[in-house]
């Protein structure tokens, strides 16, 4: 019998939904616990201490000193570490609260808690794979798994939402439907699940290698009448803005 | 005495649990239950966003009451601009609602309870003994996550659900597959409830505490459309909220309390049945007859029985307005007005859930948030309390005794997103 490798699952700043949405990976679930050993996962009570693990997932974002600390720790431990879903990767929905001052303030009166700018894990630790989605796509799990285990390349899709979306939608756009719709500059690799059930794309899966944004706000001027401030709003989420912004005044302390 | 335990298990999110008491007279001088750290702030990341938007930044508060956060969200902007939606959209909103319900229930039952009742500590320790009934967990759990799947196009975070009706609609053969395999699973839930209630009659019983309080529909057992109510009989209109519960901040605990003037109340599976089980369908009737079940009781452990009996009940609903459902393509309501103040009182999976918006030129302005954790918390910290003061177990069996109380309310910390630490000091 091939010895499983040592699994442990972290969470930090997030809705816990990637945890969830494993054990709703039904009988690839049951083909996961065959071939990993779950010493830590926490939702269903498991705690085992260990001083190392071959794969570490973490889902969430980082907003605190102490979860730093604790991210930190995790790395030195795990062999690969994958970021597990949106707030891992790039921030999530989380990430908007760095564009709103004094969000301590108006929550909770003042900032008792040390919170600072949400961040994705690769902003203080080396991070394997990114399972990108909110929540994340099972199907790149599995693969990032494969590679692990049978030393195979997991290559991500640098390509944008577009590429898979006009596969399903036949040509049927939502924007030249007039939605505004982040497809264009989003990485692909959810098989534009929401783009194909006619809902435009948020753009979860952060900012595609490919994409051409300067191409994308330009044509957000021109076609949707946008303003700078609204297309600011637009790009708060998963990290767009955060990017553009790193891009645009260079090696900027983030 | 000291005794510390680093983290719950079990639970969704985070806490802190901090109990002081005297070894000998037992009692208990401090029992403080914090929910902090991670704040993510969802009050103001909502703030400032437009108005359609509110649904998909609300629905991310919380990984497994999603569809609660979604549909009650939508409810409460659709309240605050005029929006009325046709019975279609309403009917696949509760179905959403339900199979939210559905996959919450049964995973707290055979993934986060059975563990407990059976006396393991993971499910990951039961699957060479209980293989089949990690199966039928499963399997079960499953059927909640179709009916979400289906209408919502997914199981966590939905995508089809917009402010003022859907953005596509499920075919029909996929409804029509959707009542048979609901059908199919009528039988495993009633062997649910059998199990579930013979476990929980095994174990000692547990006082609650007397008032309770949910969502109430003068017809039918209410989850999404009702006044407020409660066991001792007070009554108010979502929109009166305020009005009723107070938020009281606590010296110890970074938590806010929640109580019904100035009262610990509960709320979720237990309260709903206490309140309104006279309102269930004949068929829930029925099987709650062939085991003996009733309500209303004190006993905090009937929470998993009532669980098990809103699954069959919530499954039961789903196959009515299933065969109801006559799918037409409908616009989406536009709104009536750009700005206003709306609220919505729905019943999440672990209880009562108010949204409130004030929505200005269609953007929002003020948001505030009550999930029925929170409204719980004081209920808990008075059970613990409680449950010291009347027991002899010491060490790591009063630990191991207290979590098992806490996570019978099913709490969900993520909900206000947080990591449970438990201190004892």
């Amino acid at each position: 019998m091939v010895k499983k490798l040592k699994a442990a699952i972290f969470t930090f700043t997030s809705c816990f939904g990637c945890s969830f949405e494993l054990l709703n990976m039904k009988n690839e679930l049951l083909k996961l616990f065959d071939k990993l050993e779950f010493l830590r996962f926490n939702l269903i009570g498991r705690n085992k201490y260990s001083k190392s693990y071959d794969i570490a997932f973490i889902e969430g974002s980082i907003s605190t000193k102490k979860e730093q600390k604790k991210l930190e720790e995790i790395r030195e431990k795990a062999k690969f570490v994958i970021a597990l879903g949106s707030c891992a990767c790039n921030g999530g929905v989380n990430i908007v609260k760095n564009y709103r001052k004094n969000a301590e303030k108006e929550v909770y009166e003042e900032n008792i808690f040390e919170s600072r700018n949400v961040k994705p894990l690769d902003e203080f630790i080396r991070v394997d794979y990114f399972v990108n989605g909110c929540p994340f796509s099972h199907q790149e799990l599995l693969e990032v798994i494969d590679a692990i285990i049978n030393n195979k390349i997991f290559q991500p899709k640098t390509s944008s939402v577009c590429s898979e979306c006009k596969l399903k939608l036949k040509g049927e756009c939502l924007l030249t439907k007039g939605k505004i719709c982040l497809g264009p500059i989003t990485r692909a690799g959810c098989n534009a699940i929401c783009t194909s059930n006619k809902m435009p794309c948020y753009g979860c899966r952060g900012l595609a290698p490919d994409a051409n944004i300067n191409a994308y706000i330009k044509m957000l001027k021109l076609r949707f009448k946008l303003t700078d401030e609204e297309i600011k709003k637009l790009l708060e989420p998963y990290g767009f803005l955060e990017r553009l912004e790193v891009k645009n005044n260079g090696n900027k302390d983030r | 005495m000291e005794i510390k335990i680093d983290e719950l298990s079990k639970v969704e999110g985070h806490a802190k649990l901090t109990v002081k008491f005297d070894e000998k007279t037992r009692k208990v001088s401090v029992c403080s239950l914090e929910v902090f750290e991670s704040p993510r702030y969802f009050e103001v990341l909502i703030k400032g966003k437009d108005y359609d938007q509110v649904p998909y930044y609300a629905g991310r508060i919380c990984g497994i009451c999603n569809v609660a956060h979604l549909i009650g969200s939508t409810l409460a902007v659709e309240n605050a601009l005029g929006i009325e939606v046709s019975e279609q959209t309403k009917m696949l909103r509760e179905l959403m609602v339900l199979g939210g319900v559905i996959h919450s229930h049964l995973l707290h039952m055979y993934m986060l309870a059975l563990p407990d009742l059976l006396g393991y500590e993971s499910i990951l320790d039961m699957t060479s003994k209980y293989s089949d009934l990690i199966k039928r967990g499963l399997e079960l759990k499953e059927i909640g996550n179709d009916i979400v799947r289906v209408i919502g196009g997914r199981p966590i975070h939905p995508i089809t659900s917009l402010v003022g009706g859907f953005t596509k609609l499920p075919k029909q053969e996929e409804l029509n597959e959707l009542i048979k395999r609901i059908e199919r699973k009528m039988p495993l839930v009633v062997e649910t409830i059998k199990m579930m209630k013979e476990l929980v009659d095994k174990s000692s019983s547990m006082d609650v505490g007397e008032e309770y309080m949910s969502l109430n529909h003068k017809k039918h057992y209410a989850m999404l459309y009702g006044e407020l109510v409660s066991f001792s009989g007070k009554r108010f209109h979502p929109k009166d909220y305020k009005k009723y519960l107070t938020e009281e901040i606590i010296d110890y605990s970074t938590s806010k309390h929640v109580k019904l003037n100035g009262k610990t109340f509960m709320v979720g599976p237990l309260a709903r049945m206490n309140i309104h089980s006279d309102k269930v369908s004949y068929e829930t009737k029925m099987v709650m007859k062939e085991f003996g079940i009733s309500f209303p009781t004190n006993n905090l452990l009937y929470a998993h029985v009532a669980r098990a009996v809103e699954v069959f009940e919530f499954m039961q609903r789903c196959l009515d307005i299933l065969s109801e459902l006559n799918l037409k393509n409908e616009k989406v309501v536009k709104p009536k007005r750009k700005s206003g103040y709306g609220v919505s009182a729905t019943e999440a999976p672990r209880g009562v859930l108010y949204h409130a918006y004030r929505i200005e030129n269609g953007v929002v302005k003020d948001v505030d948030i009550i999930p029925p954790t929170t409204q719980n918390t004081a209920c808990m910290e008075d059970v613990t309390k409680r449950y010291i003061e009347n027991t002899n177990n010491k060490g790591k069996k009063l630990v191991h005794e207290i979590e098992k109380l806490i996570r019978t309310f099913d709490p969900c910390f993520s909900c206000s997103a947080h990591f449970l630490e438990v201190d004892f000091l």
